[in-house]
């Protein structure tokens, strides 16, 4: 959803160096960082590891609130254990220049952690404290599809702020009340946006739909007819195909499984919480030795039935998927799940 | 240029669909682009139209008999062999299965292809950036050979690419274009064989100090998300429980307590600097003299870590320490398995 | 012994349990002095230490690692010796190759007779890691304080 902004400013060009340096003032940035052929989200210490000019980047909004290693308890002497809970301070943090579709995905990491019963402070924490600062994406990349997923190259879902490249700098439009307390922050730093940047912003939003260069089914159709396919033969299809690496899972964007184990070393230690896959072959094995999902296929099965079908029937509808494409840019045998999805509608019309 | 008909190759698993000698052919089709491709199991001759061979067909299909292995493509019962399309850099995968008693010779139908290089999709990003490629071209052009380098064939015309800036690392060291074991081979087989050298940036590694290669490797280390792609792409790789992974320490329904409660775990599930040392150090080290330089690991990456630099690494000391090459030959015993009286001993006091 | 800076280096030593955990013994019944650094795990065969032992003996905050053995020919297995020899001479390339200090692991061929033997490898390793400092570039837990970011009481 693209929400109407509560300001609109500019940032010109020559003050982004400032711009930057001044949120390193005001928390803990985490921005785009070009390691060798990749980008990469990371905690930034000057302004300069900012990359410029930058692709998809491969992690997402996923490492920065719940973070692949994540110690939530530690202790000392295990002879005589004290534990010593391990909540993630609450300082401010901000995430500079992440794309619409991922801030868009934390929805549904939302649904399960900002639970009413059993909220994860852990999350939550980190949640709260993180002030999101999107950047609209004038040119999707090779892979995305959020238009067909009810998303939008300048989706606002989640975002406090979003920034739109423009001639000569930024537009800079807040959108929620922390939005708008980091833009009083920076004030002296934005000039009043000129009647032509604000055209030009409307034509690079218009423009920006034009350019996914992907579609995909409809995904409530998508959702209606996976109702029926759970023993469809397409699952072996894509199964056999697939190496069980999960790459496909650790970087998507709304994808949150875990696991917790404790480690020890030398008389102390931690509990530590660290990002787990469906894709691992055994990830549901039960200590009887049984085993629910045992092939790849039920395993590729999982993971589109969970993000088309399971997470909207448990969550008020909300498809878990955001239409990034890393999963099939990023799948060594690329598997497409475009493909997977065109091939349920084949197989929900032949039934 | 390649010698391969495409249509020659799709006749000949025709043939052997038809005459019903395979159980399975696995091959390639066309991907998610003009760049991509992915493995293709055929089954039945009226499957063969989407077989393709093209400089998109980059994945090494070897991990294929791998993941059959343990995850059936057929019934167990079919005791019939596998088809599989090889290029001059897999037979080595293959050798290597063979020599570790995964499978036996028989147990594989290989059609030789001759390949003169495939590409690398990160290349290609940026060549699609710095060349303006249109997306219309990315999504329905296709790849083809052309003299030695490549072109994108569009309805409007060819784009040609070039050779340095597409190809997969290893294609611009190719030892040759077509397999050296096959039943069939399509197309003319590639006589000139050059050996591997070691790349140069294994070299100059080499000549940095511990503090330098540690800053390196750390920062590999520290980008590394414990994905296991590295170890699940590869044609070496296919221990049942693997030693660096704590979640593949088998569970049987008879297994007891302390069976369950003593498994040692190597490393940790973190993906820590260290663990993740750990883990890709002694994934290389398990690859001596079985590393055959597919470099499939690097490309399967989502972190595009250097990983070829490891695996380089080890293959250039099995060859200067005990002139092994591995994925040479059916009849050479596995390294680490033998010992020779003259092995080096300089460095034991 | 020398120590650098009041660092003591801890040394793991792996001894085969027919020469060189013998010949350790006799280091000690002859009272041959040598630096208290080591802590010694005996195997069957140098043969039993595969690479992943070294590893995680730094991971676990060893600053050295020592292996020792039966002399080539003398190996009460026969052949284990000269499996260590091959694994190890491939491995002491790669361990060097990501940057842990060549003088941080060492192999030896130390006999059931030969305490003296023994004593100088000790003493002659723990010389050359007391320059050197603790091992930290592979240590478990090394991100502790970064994965930390604050100390809440339970």
């Amino acid at each position: 959803m693209v929400m109407k902004a509560l300001s609109q400013k500019f940032l010109p060009k020559a003050r982004l160096q400032e711009f930057k340096k001044r949120l390193l003032d005001l928390g803990e940035v985490f921005a785009p960082v070009q390691e060798g052929d990749v980008t990469a989200l990371r905690r930034i210490g000057s302004p300069n590891e900012i990359a410029d000019d930058f692709d998809q980047t491969q992690n997402n909004l996923r490492a920065i609130i719940e973070p692949q290693n994540e110690i939530i308890l530690t202790f000392k002497d295990t002879l005589k254990p004290s534990l010593t809970e391990q909540l993630p301070a609450e300082n401010k943090r901000i995430v500079l220049w992440c794309r619409p579709c991922d801030a868009r995905a934390l929805s549904s990491l939302d649904d399960n952690f900002d639970d009413a019963l059993l909220p994860d402070p852990y999350y939550l924490r980190r949640r709260k404290s993180t002030t999101i600062i999107g950047l609209g994406c004038e040119k999707p990349f090779p892979f995305c599809f959020c238009g067909s997923v009810g998303g939008n190259p300048f989706s606002t879902d989640n975002l406090d702020v979003i920034m739109t490249r423009v001639r000569d700098g930024y537009v800079f439009e807040s959108l929620t009340k922390k939005g708008k307390d980091l833009e009083a922050q920076l004030t002296s730093l934005f000039s009043e946006i000129a009647a032509e940047q604000k055209n030009l912003l409307l034509e690079i939003q218009g423009k920006s739909r034009t350019l996914l260069p992907r579609s995909a089914p409809n995904p409530e159709m998508v959702h209606a007819n996976l109702g029926r396919l759970f023993d469809s033969p397409l699952w072996k299809k894509w199964g056999d195909k697939c190496i069980g690496c999960g790459i496909c899972t650790l970087l998507c964007p709304t994808c949150w499984c875990f696991d917790i184990t404790d480690v020890e070393t030398r008389g102390k230690g931690f509990r530590i919480r660290t990002w787990d896959s469906c894709q691992f072959p055994l990830f549901t094995l039960h200590t009887s030795g049984h085993n629910p999902r045992p092939t790849k296929a039920s395993r590729v099965r999982q993971r589109v039935m969970h993000k088309y079908r399971y997470h909207p029937v448990n969550y008020s509808g909300r498809i878990a998927c955001v239409g990034c494409g890393r999963c099939t840019e990023l799948c060594p045998e690329d598997i497409d799940l475009i493909e997977i999805l065109n091939d349920i509608m084949k197989a929900g019309e032949q039934q | 240029m390649t010698t391969t008909d495409p249509n020659e190759l799709r006749n000949a698993i025709r043939g052997l669909l038809e005459s019903k000698k395979i159980r399975t052919f696995i091959g390639w089709e066309q991907g998610s682009n003009a760049f991509r491709s992915r493995p293709l199991f055929l089954r039945s001759p009226d499957e063969v139209g989407n077989e393709i061979f093209s400089p998109a067909c980059t994945p090494c299909l070897v991990r294929m008999i791998i993941e059959d292995l343990r995850y059936p493509l057929d019934k167990p019962d079919d005791k019939r062999p596998l088809g599989i399309a090889l290029r001059g850099c897999d037979d080595k995968g293959v050798i290597e299965l063979i020599k570790d008693r995964r499978i036996k010779r028989e147990e594989v139908m290989i059609v030789g292809v001759d390949c003169p290089g495939t590409v690398d999709w990160t290349k290609a990003k940026k060549l699609i950036k710095d060349r303006k490629i249109s997306t219309d071209d990315i999504v329905n052009g296709r790849l083809i050979w052309k003299d030695r380098g490549i072109a994108i064939a569009t309805p409007s015309g060819e784009i040609s690419l070039e050779r340095e800036k597409i190809l997969m690392s290893k294609c611009l060291d190719c030892e040759g274009h077509t397999p050296r074991i096959y039943d069939v081979l399509i197309g003319k087989e590639d006589t000139k064989r050059i050996p591997a050298e070691p790349p140069k940036e294994v070299r100059e590694l080499e000549a940095r100090s511990p503090d330098e290669k540690y800053e390196f490797w750390d920062d590999v280390f520290s980008r590394c998300i414990r994905c296991y792609a590295c170890r699940n792409i590869c044609t070496y790789c296919h221990c049942e429980e693997c030693a660096v992974d704590p979640t593949t320490l088998a569970i049987a329904a008879d297994s007891i307590a302390a069976d369950k409660a003593n498994r040692p775990e190597w490393v940790g599930r973190d993906s820590t600097d260290s663990s993740n040392g750990f883990y890709l150090i002694t994934r290389a080290y398990h690859g001596t003299g079985r590393c055959i330089s597919c470099e499939e690991c690097d490309r399967a990456c989502p972190m595009r870590l250097p990983l070829r630099l490891l695996n380089r690494k080890v293959r250039k000391d099995a060859k200067e320490l005990f002139d092994y090459d591995a994925g040479k030959s059916v009849e050479d015993k596995p390294l680490l398995s033998e010992t020779c009286d003259n092995d080096p001993g300089g460095f034991i006091w | 012994m020398t120590q650098t800076e009041g660092h003591a280096p801890k040394v793991i030593a792996f001894l085969c349990n027919w020469c060189s955990y013998a010949g350790a013994d006799l280091a000690g019944t002859s009272r041959i002095q040598y630096p208290p650094n080591i802590r010694i795990i005996r195997v069957m065969c140098s043969a039993r230490v595969s690479p992943q032992f070294v590893l995680k003996a730094f991971l676990e905050g060893a600053d050295g690692v020592l292996l020792s053995g039966c002399h080539i020919g003398d190996c009460h297995y026969l052949k284990g010796n000269l499996s260590a020899r091959r694994k190890f001479a491939s491995f002491v390339n790669l361990l060097q190759y990501v940057g842990i200090e060549p003088q941080r692991f060492q192999m030896s061929w130390v006999s059931a007779s030969e305490g003296g033997k023994f004593a100088d490898v000790v003493t002659k390793f723990v010389n050359e890691l007391s320059g050197l400092g603790p091992q930290k570039k592979l240590v478990v837990g090394d991100r502790l304080d970064e994965i930390i970011s604050s100390e809440v009481p339970s």
